[in-house]
């Protein structure tokens, strides 16, 4: 079942279509991969389904809804969640508590039941908590739950970003370049990661310039270049594609 | 025999009614009397503005025009003979709302969101100055009534601090609550990396808009009743320099601690007697440079400085570590 679709996406910078005319779905629980040389259009894409841009033109479906003027947080707390090129973590936040922030995507924690410190503030609280200790566990920094984010190393940020996400329970996990600035070990860590999440039944659109990993994962990949899709396929059928090559290795004689 | 969480707020209260009426007896010098109860009161408002600035992270300078608004608001109903505890939630809601006047600018970042604030508090100055048939302008408004309650009327220095303690009392369990619950960790998610909060499903201009409605509705509060003490409220105490004292205490106090809003009230207050008596007319100059040199060297304030020298004499600490900025909760 299609759960997400894009069609006819355009944005516009300007003159400049950064976004041109894109089409394609998102399959429920595949992994599908969004590849394309550096300024293909990739995060537009991404930043136009999660709302964090506005669209000139097309939709964006999920589960039949239109999707396309919603702001960002509304998106999240739909159930489509995306990580950061560079990771987006709160600096003076501890571990535990930047993943227990996803909960809030599902959980209203309001103004006068925290003033009041209701029951219900405490019950939420608790239900936080537990949400939190599954997709800290997940990412393996139980031992580092406690280390204020702005201390962490890199790669760890990377993983608590993951842990939020996971966290707000999402129906769709969008990751952008998530093994940029990963070494070998971290990489494979995450391939498996990722392999977890499929397993549980979340549809992942993953963005990516590792192509080992690309190939390793994807059930379905799309191909961009220049803001237009050229290519949407199985791995052998875009290993093979010309105009992938081309994008890629440039054109002329092989 | 009583629980224990119960028997504990039981002595935390009879604690603060202790302290309450018996500071009288402790502080017996008039004149320091008169500056304490204008601490506590402007620690009511600086503890909103400290909400506002160091938990959600939205620099405001506008927060005396909201002391303003709780001031007249409050005098003039009792002055048509409203009770003064009815007038004093009005002037705090009406302060509160005041605060919906800068839902336009919320979705400014950082420094824009700073200077429009100044903006507003010059316009908000401008309001009590001009509009003479409401506050009757730079005259002010004079022959305020006092607060009564039963058969004690509440005009003196010492009857004025002890509503100040009650009423510091109950913003800062207030305060407490709110940062320590799930609406504290949006405020400071907002402060650190908006994006990280949308990306997580906050709505940042809604948290935003609550939070900028308490830090103005205190400042109504605290208005309210500086009007009532002082018996003349006039525009000239609602400024932007005010405005900027008031953050300066923040800034002192140690932003992003509740605890350091007090202490910031209290230093400047302090320090602005000192300032007064030696060196007047360079007030605002020593305010510059003082805010300067925090920032440079004391980010943390006060409190910053007294938890590093605390931490000192405490054993190393484990896995749970200082914030950065030095969020204490």
């Amino acid at each position: 079942m299609e759960l997400l679709s894009v069609r006819g996406l355009k944005k516009n910078f300007g003159g400049l279509a950064a976004v041109d005319n894109i089409d394609f779905g998102l399959t429920e629980g595949e992994i599908t991969s969004l590849i394309g040389p550096n300024g293909a259009g990739k995060t537009t894409t991404i930043n136009l389904i999660t709302g964090f841009l506005e669209r000139t033109s097309g939709t964006i479906q999920f589960k039949g809804t239109d999707i396309g003027g919603m702001p960002a947080s509304k998106i999240v707390q739909l159930g489509i969640v995306r990580t950061f090129q560079i990771s987006q973590v709160p600096h003076t936040f501890t571990v535990e508590e930047a993943v227990v922030l996803g909960a809030h995507s599902r959980l209203t924690f309001g103004l006068a039941a925290g003033l009041l410190n209701l029951s219900r503030e405490q019950v939420r609280q608790k239900k936080a908590w537990q949400m939190a200790m599954e997709a800290i566990e997940f990412v393996g920094l139980k031992d580092k739950r406690h280390v204020i984010c702005g201390h962490l190393p890199y790669g760890e940020k990377r993983m608590v970003e993951l842990g939020r996400a996971l966290a707000t329970q999402p129906k769709v996990l969008i990751l952008d370049e998530p093994a940029a600035g990963l070494n070998t070990a971290e990489r494979s860590r995450l391939k498996q990661l990722i392999r977890e999440i499929k397993a549980s039944r979340l549809t992942i659109l993953l963005i990516e310039h590792d192509m080992k990993m690309v190939m390793d994962l994807s059930d379905k990949i799309v191909v961009l270049n220049f803001g237009e899709k050229i290519a949407e396929g199985s791995r052998e059928e875009i290993q093979l594609n010309p105009k992938v090559i081309e994008a890629y290795l440039g054109g002329g004689d092989v | 025999m009583m629980p224990r969480g119960k028997a504990r707020k039981l002595l935390e209260f009879l604690a603060v009614v202790v302290i309450a009426l018996g500071t009288r007896y402790v502080i017996t010098d008039r004149y320091i009397q008169g500056i304490v109860v204008n601490a506590l009161l402007l620690s009511v408002a600086v503890l909103g503005l400290q909400l506002i600035m160091g938990y959600a992270g939205q620099i405001s300078f506008a927060q005396a025009g909201f002391m303003g608004m709780g001031a007249y608001a409050s005098v003039l109903l009792t002055k048509s003979g409203l009770s003064f505890w009815l007038a004093l939630p009005v002037a705090g809601l009406a302060a509160g709302l005041g605060g919906f006047l800068m839902s336009p600018i919320i979705r400014l970042k950082g420094v824009y969101f700073a200077m429009a604030s100044l903006a507003f508090s010059i316009a908000i100055y401008v309001v009590f100055v001009n509009w003479g048939p409401v506050t009757n302008g730079t005259k002010g408004i004079i022959d305020i009534p006092y607060p009564k309650l039963g058969p004690v009327i509440i005009d003196s220095a010492t009857s004025f601090m002890t509503l100040a303690i009650f009423t510091l009392w109950i913003e800062w369990k207030c305060f407490r609550n709110i940062t320590e619950s799930g609406f504290g960790r949006t405020l400071r998610a907002v402060r650190d990396n908006e994006t990280a909060a949308t990306a997580a499903g906050i709505q940042v201009n809604a948290a935003k808009m609550k939070v900028i409605f308490v830090g103005c509705f205190v400042a109504g509060i605290a208005g309210a009743m500086m009007g009532h003490y002082k018996g003349i409220v006039s525009p000239e105490s609602y400024n932007f320099g005010e405005s900027i004292t008031l953050a300066l205490m923040v800034l002192v106090g140690g932003l992003g601690s509740l605890r350091g809003a007090v202490i910031g009230a209290f230093f400047v207050t302090i320090g602005s007697e000192y300032i007064g008596a030696y060196a007047a007319q360079h007030r605002m100059l020593i305010y510059g440079i003082m805010m300067l040199l925090f920032m440079l060297f004391l980010p943390d304030g006060i409190d910053g400085l007294v938890r590093m020298v605390v931490g000192c004499f405490r054993r190393p600490a484990g896995p749970r570590q200082v914030a950065p900025t030095g969020v204490s909760r």
